[in-house]
């Protein structure tokens, strides 16, 4: 079967790279920001109502083949600038070099994202939910992992290491997520428990994320039941570039005497180095880093490594060929709950020593071949091995969890108010363990979506999906995911959006057949698990205020069925059930406010949910009812300094030990920052009032903590 | 512009700083006594104490109880046990005990606080943990080692 498809795509590249090349010129040229100077990575250039288009590279150079002679509009947007519109004329084997200069504001601006319809759109006209998370917002919070880096987005928290997109994930140590993670459009959850390692790649390599929200299987399928997360890397540049980031830092004492467990000193390094270029039509970028760290408490010990390499190739014809590897190794040991209250960074003496390693391994390629301006299409496969990092596998009881998949997309304006995409997903899932045996699935994955404009002020979206999950063996399932959507500008500066869809996850072979035990727990075995399902609605409004503020207030209901929990029972036996119905109803806004232009600027997001048990007639597990960012900055010069302030309300309801005490999340982050030339120094205060609090039962948040960081770019 | 600054720092020195979470103030506290050492089981692993804020033999749930992640020291003839405990009232003060090779079943009581092994009579008594009276000590428990065996 494997052959069998690696053959048909095989035959599909070939098929493609054959056609020829009509006669074609290109658009190249920088992009800088107009008061600095500085360039622009990272913004997109594109030539309106055709598939032609490009991103900067680190030095903010962009280049664009394939253009047939003709009028056209060129269109430079990068989110947080003002958008620049150009007409142009290209003649026959006239090559043309434009640069552009953008100019920054905090209101609603041109944004292209990728993750909404699986083809360019702008962010603002949008009929999804979507929020975006630039590469400068990573790196000025210092983020060393990417769900940390996403607290800032609205609506976005995080359970433990469950990440929550309005509440949707709960927290569910050993279950699937219901966040979709992809890396560069390719779905990464591991084939077995269906989770996310987040330290598959560095921080340091993101040029941005994307954070859909709501029901999204009727374009990526199982998983995407409350979100998804595409995380875009970083492109070759066309010239020589060394980045590098190096950040020391020290834990505090904890604020409660009582909990020092240690005179020793407790620090952290972390080293990220990465070098790009191109060398004719293939740029190339390779990547290392090495995080080391005491942790703050008993059992914090980690040693972390990535290497990622990728390879970006032009081809004679104006297709492009982009082959793209990162492996990541983690060994570290493992703090699962605290001794007690009173040794609240303490393990219980037994497990004192305990560690375990996690691999991970994500592999693609991608062809994407332009037959006009008007038809594009894009081939993959992709291999993802994961090696699970729980506690359970101290007795090395897994195999790493191996995921295949492949795809064929075409993208197509038949008219200039009609966007087509369709495609067909397939994926194969091999993984093996003494705890579920051997398990083999089959999935695949016909889906279209249309984009239509009906007029420059009104877009109408809609889309289909249909899965087939064959487990081997065992059963076959089929879903059908719809959704469908609009955006509508009434006036300047106003745009309302709406949409609304289905979405399921399948159970995780873990969910279903994990059996596995110790002395003070056993885990049972459920085959037959329902897939959960879920059918969702948001109502929207984006607007500018004045020249320099921007709202949105997004109302959005989930509903769930079947929803896939573990239940603890009095024999300390553990099994994973479906819960019958449940319901999250909610608000999300977001204002940024450019106070002082240049100077001062605010950035505040709150989420209020009501997330009940419809049936039991009480709050869900493991969701807060509020949770608010605030985030002001200050720039003086080459100096600023900046705040962030992430608050969550207390968990209302959580299932292992409800009687301990649970406080809200109240977290102040400082940073100074100071810049010169391509270098930047910053100081971070962590947690800086030292506030505790637990971000999952029995585990702490990290206490106070300070770095130095020498980040630049050679 | 200095007044400002007065009164803000004066308004800051003035704030108290929210930690958060601290240490556990409130515990129960006692010495347990074993009864009926001669029919001590060979296959009981460990004892732990527990704290049930709603007792119902026939509807015992796990999000009642408070376990202690201290096991009690078996060797000693009258060993100290504490659990750190939040604020609230107790219906049952027990120590449960686990068989070799065996997961953990709070069903499985070895003795409970209000245990008379003299009369061998007795209702399971409240303790209640209050923010006048945070510790409860001397919450004695009398273990029958029978219990373990099925005999009684």
């Amino acid at each position: 079967m494997i052959k069998n498809c690696y053959r048909i795509f095989f035959v599909l590249f070939i098929t493609a790279a054959m056609l020829n090349a009509k006669v074609t010129v290109k658009i190249s040229g920088t992009i800088t920001e107009k008061t600095s100077g500085d360039a622009l990575p990272g913004a997109n250039v594109f030539i309106q109502d055709t598939f032609l288009g490009a991103s900067s590279d680190e030095n903010g150079f962009f280049e664009i083949n394939g253009i047939t002679p003709g009028n056209y509009v060129l269109r430079v947007s990068f989110m947080g600038f003002k958008p620049v519109r150009r007409q142009i004329s290209i003649s026959p084997d006239q090559d043309l070099v434009m640069n552009f200069e953008l100019e920054e504001t905090t209101i609603l601006t041109e944004q292209i994202v990728i993750t909404s319809s699986r083809q360019p759109e702008n962010l603002a006209s949008a009929a999804a939910s979507i929020s975006v998370l630039e590469k400068s917002d990573i790196q000025r919070r210092n983020s060393y992992k990417l769900d940390e880096a996403l607290l800032s987005v609205p609506g976005v928290t995080l359970v433990g290491e469950n990440i929550n997109i309005r509440g949707g994930s709960g927290y569910n140590r050993l279950g699937g997520s219901r966040t979709l993670v992809l890396l560069d459009g390719i779905p990464i959850l591991t084939s077995d428990l269906g989770a996310v390692n987040w330290n598959i790649i560095p921080v340091t390599e993101v040029e941005h994320m994307e954070v859909l929200k709501g029901a999204a299987s009727s374009l990526y399928g199982s998983g995407a039941i409350s979100g998804v997360v595409n995380i875009l890397t970083k492109l070759p540049s066309k010239g020589h570039s060394l980045s590098f980031r190096q950040s020391s830092g020290l834990y505090d004492e904890p604020s409660v005497p009582e909990w020092k467990w240690t005179d020793k000193l407790r620090y952290f390094h972390r080293t990220d180095a990465s070098y790009s270029n191109s060398i004719g039509p293939v740029g190339m970028r390779l990547a290392v880093s090495h995080h080391q760290s005491t942790g703050d408490r008993e059992n914090g010990l980690l040693e972390r490594w990535y290497y990622t390499g990728k390879l970006h190739w032009q081809l004679p014809d104006h297709s492009t060929l982009t082959l793209f590897s990162t492996y990541s190794q983690e060994d570290r040991e493992f703090f699962l709950q605290w001794w007690e209250q009173d040794h609240a960074l303490n393990v219980p003496p037994p497990e004192r020593g305990n560690r375990y390693q996690l691999d991970g391994f994500v592999s693609y390629a991608v062809y994407h071949k332009l037959f006009s301006p008007t038809l594009s299409t894009k081939l993959r496969v992709s291999y993802n091995q994961q090696l699970v990092g729980i506690p359970i596998n101290v007795a090395n009881a897994f195999t790493p969890a191996i995921g295949l998949s492949g795809e064929v997309q075409i993208n197509w304006k038949p008219h200039p108010n009609h966007s087509i995409s369709a495609g067909v997903d397939y994926k194969r899932d091999q993984v093996e363990s003494l705890y579920y045996g051997g398990r083999e699935a089959n999935g695949i994955s016909p889906y279209i979506q249309e984009i239509w404009k009906l007029s420059e002020l009104l877009q109408l979206n809609a889309g289909v999906r249909l899965d087939t999950y064959t487990l081997v063996g065992d059963s076959v399932e089929q879903q059908i995911s719809p959704k469908i959507g609009a955006s509508w500008q009434p006036i300047f500066g106003t745009i309302f959006h709406f949409s609304c869809g289905r979405a399921f996850r399948a159970a995780t072979v873990v969910e279903r057949f994990i059996s596995a035990g110790s002395k003070d727990f056993k885990a049972l075995p459920n085959p037959t698990l329902k897939p959960e399902r879920s059918a969702l609605f948001d109502l929207g409004v984006r607007q500018n205020i004045g020249e320099r503020a921007f709202a949105e207030v997004t109302a959005f209901s989930a509903d769930y069925e079947n929803l896939i929990e573990p239940v603890l029972n009095i024999d300390l036996t553990a099994q994973f059930i479906n819960f019958s119905r449940a319901r999250i109803q909610g608000v999300e806004t977001m204002f940024r406010w450019d106070v002082i232009p240049q100077y001062f600027r605010l950035l505040t997001t709150a989420t209020w949910m009501d997330p009940r048990d419809i049936d039991r007639k009480e709050p869900l597990l493991y969701r807060p009812r509020f949770i608010g960012y605030f985030s002001p900055s200050l720039s003086f010069g080459a100096f600023s300094l900046e705040a962030d302030y992430r608050y969550m309300s207390r968990l209302e309801k959580v299932a292992v030990f409800p009687l301990d005490e649970r406080v809200p999340t109240k977290v102040w982050d400082i940073r100074l920052m100071y810049k010169w030339k391509n270098y930047k120094l910053q100081f971070d205060i962590r947690n800086a009032l030292n506030y505790n609090y637990t971000v999952s039962e029995r585990v702490l948040g990290e206490i106070r903590n300070y770095a130095l960081t020498l980040s630049g770019d050679i | 512009m200095k007044k400002i600054l007065l009164i803000a720092l004066l308004f800051v020195s003035g704030c108290e700083i929210d930690h958060g979470l601290g240490p556990l103030k409130s515990r129960i506290t006692g010495k347990i006594s074993f009864v009926n050492e001669n029919f001590k089981p060979d296959n009981i692993d460990a004892l732990r104490p527990i704290a049930v804020t709603k007792w119902d033999p026939e509807n015992f749930s796990l999000s009642d109880i408070v376990i202690a992640n201290t096991s009690v020291n078996m060797s000693k003839e009258n060993p100290d046990y504490y659990i750190p405990a939040p604020l609230g009232s107790y219906e049952l003060v027990a120590i449960v005990y686990r068989k070799k090779g065996q997961g953990w079943n709070y069903t499985q009581i070895l003795g409970f606080y209000g245990f008379d092994p003299v009369t061998y009579t007795g209702e399971s008594k409240i303790v209640t943990l209050s923010k006048t009276k945070p510790i409860a000590g001397e919450i004695d428990i009398v273990c029958d080692w029978t219990w373990a065996v099925g005999i009684k």
